[in-house]
């Protein structure tokens, strides 16, 4: 059987960028988190994903229909949510019509089982009580919550999320991982984020992206455990770490090859992301 | 305020409510009844799983809070779905600009007055179906590339929407121009016909980059047929200018039978997928 997201030597150009250079990866099931520094290419990977934006080269299979094909392309749709980075949302409209209105466009006709989908997504972002405001008197991560809100209309299979956490207070966070993870039981959720923490409290596989390439492919727990042995504190810099920081204890913490003598220490999934992301010698997935 | 402040309904069919297996009319009675007791809202609280309560309360709340704008209500949601603000603020600057030209065409000296017509009027369809294809005329912007009615009928249902609008404008105010009715409506054809043909290439070609070449060969052909035609000395007469022939026409015609064709072949296809 194959996986419910496979890539094949996927590249992406815009002029003389590359956004992805030969992205090979499967899998599925459960939520997926996407890591990777600013140019990356998640962004480029989760368009692709959710049928907006074709590969120049390479294959894509999601759920094993092919997006390139006009007829797969729509069954695809029906089964996606998608939460774009940037959404341009209608500042006229309420939330309430915003999202009854992606409900159309996801195909579901009946009013009243319209409406009741609206303020299901609705009230599971929070929002029962702010619905019919119009976006633009909303803040910043009210509306966001109407952008996912959106995303989660229909139940999707799969859903694709682009920093959804972004402009979102601790509270709301937190709300956001319960009902990502809930998506991730029934289905696939794959996030784009730059929160280490939620990947560590959410996701059950973790991709790392750099420069256009996948740098890492696993669990949380085996990202962390790539800088095992290579995380020391000390009272100084070393010039052979691959980066350096001070702690909020006033410690150096630095993340490389130990010279001898220092103190190790337990790597987080942070250190692992640093490790994976600088380190010269690591190239393709692993493991 | 409350109807009878002894009578709350009973646990069963507040359960029955909340679970959604109330007949429509005892759902009503209880709503109304839910609205003003306070006792029946905490006893709700604790009926069904807890998004159940939520969604039930959010829904009456929803009643009582939703505003009642005629563009905002979501009943009408397929109407602003098809014609969008965005997209209505955009036909009706397309029809005002159609009305200019119609105006201008009334104070010109003949052969310009036709010449400046046929020219400029088709420009109005051609700009209307690009328009129909541009992000900003989605409410919901980028949310709604990604969904299954966006990918090739709404953008369509909107062309024809945009120019059916702005090309109405213009043949109503053609009426007012000095030319015979006849002869002032002869730029509806070829202007249908290359909107058609816009909104037709759509899922191959970009819109604005086709529309951009048409509307520059379509100036450069009205030139030449002016340039043609410099007998033209009758007030507002198009007699000598080759669009006024017949075999035009039909062939504007064709041309949009054969593009009404096309989309409705490609109506599920996403339109300018590769370039987005």
């Amino acid at each position: 059987m194959s996986a419910e997201l496979e890539f094949i030597g996927v590249a992406k150009h815009f002029g003389s960028k590359i956004a992805l250079d030969g992205f090979d990866w499967s899998g599925g099931s459960g939520v997926i988190g996407l890591l990777g520094p600013n140019g990356a290419g998640k962004t480029t990977l989760l368009r692709m994903l959710a049928t907006v934006l074709a590969a120049d080269r390479g294959t894509i299979r999601v759920f094993g229909l092919d997006p390139a094909r006009s007829r797969d392309r729509l069954a695809i749709r029906r089964l996606l949510g998608y939460l774009p980075q940037d959404t341009g949302l209608y500042p006229g409209f309420s939330g309430f019509d915003l999202v009854d209105y992606v409900a159309v466009l996801k195909e579901i006709t009946d009013s009243d089982t319209r409406h009741e989908e609206v303020r299901r997504v609705l009230c599971a972002v929070g929002l029962q009580d702010d619905m019919h405001r119009r976006i633009r008197t909303l803040s910043g991560g009210m509306k966001r919550r109407v952008a996912i809100a959106a995303a989660l209309v229909g139940q999707p299979r799969l859903l694709v999320l682009d920093e959804p956490s972004a402009g979102l207070d601790p509270d709301q966070r937190l709300r956001l991982r319960d009902v990502v993870s809930q998506a991730g039981q029934h289905g696939t959720a794959i996030v784009s984020t730059h929160q280490t923490d939620e990947v560590a409290a959410l996701c059950h596989q973790v991709l790392v992206l750099d420069r256009g390439r996948l740098c890492f492919a696993g669990t949380p727990r085996e990202l962390a455990a790539l800088a095992e042995g290579r995380v020391w504190v000390d009272d100084h810099p070393h010039p052979g770490a691959i980066r350096t920081w001070v702690t909020s204890d006033g410690l150096v913490r630095s993340i490389g090859a130990p010279p001898t003598g220092v103190q190790l220490v337990e790597p987080t999934i942070d250190d692992g992301y640093l490790f994976a992301t600088n380190d010269p010698t690591t190239d393709g997935a692993t493991p | 305020m409350s109807f009878d402040d002894n009578w709350h309904v009973p646990f069963d069919r507040l359960e029955a409510y909340a679970t959604g297996r109330a007949y429509p009319l005892e759902r009503s009675s209880i709503e109304a009844h839910l609205l003003a007791c306070a006792h029946c809202r905490k006893s709700l609280a604790v009926v069904g799983p807890s998004a159940t309560r939520e969604v039930t309360l959010a829904a009456i709340i929803d009643r009582i809070d939703r505003p009642r704008r005629p563009l905002h209500r979501s009943t009408g949601v397929l109407l602003v779905s098809l014609a969008s603000p965005a997209l209505v603020g955009a036909t009706a600057l397309l029809a005002a600009a159609l009305l200019a030209v119609v105006g201008v065409t009334a104070v010109l000296r003949p052969p310009w007055s036709a010449a400046v017509l046929v020219a400029l009027a088709p420009l109005a369809p051609i700009v209307a179906a690009v328009v129909a294809f541009w992000p900003a005329t989605d409410p919901a912007g980028s949310l709604a590339p990604a969904t299954p009615l966006a990918g090739g009928r709404l953008p369509f249902l909107r062309a024809l929407f945009a120019t059916s609008a702005s090309a109405a404008a213009g043949l109503i105010s053609s009426a007012f121009t000095p030319l015979a009715w006849s002869d002032s409506i002869i730029w509806l054809a070829p202007g249908m016909a290359f909107a058609a043909v816009v909104v037709a290439a759509a899922t191959w070609i970009d819109p604005a980059r086709l529309a951009v070449g048409l509307a520059t060969g379509w100036i450069v052909v009205c030139l030449l047929w002016a340039r043609a035609a410099r007998s033209v000395t009758t007030l507002g007469s198009v007699d000598d200018l080759a669009i006024h022939d017949a075999a035009v026409q039909v062939m504007g015609v064709v041309v949009i039978v054969v593009a009404s064709t096309v989309i409705l072949w490609r109506r599920d296809a996403q339109p300018n997928w590769r370039t987005s």
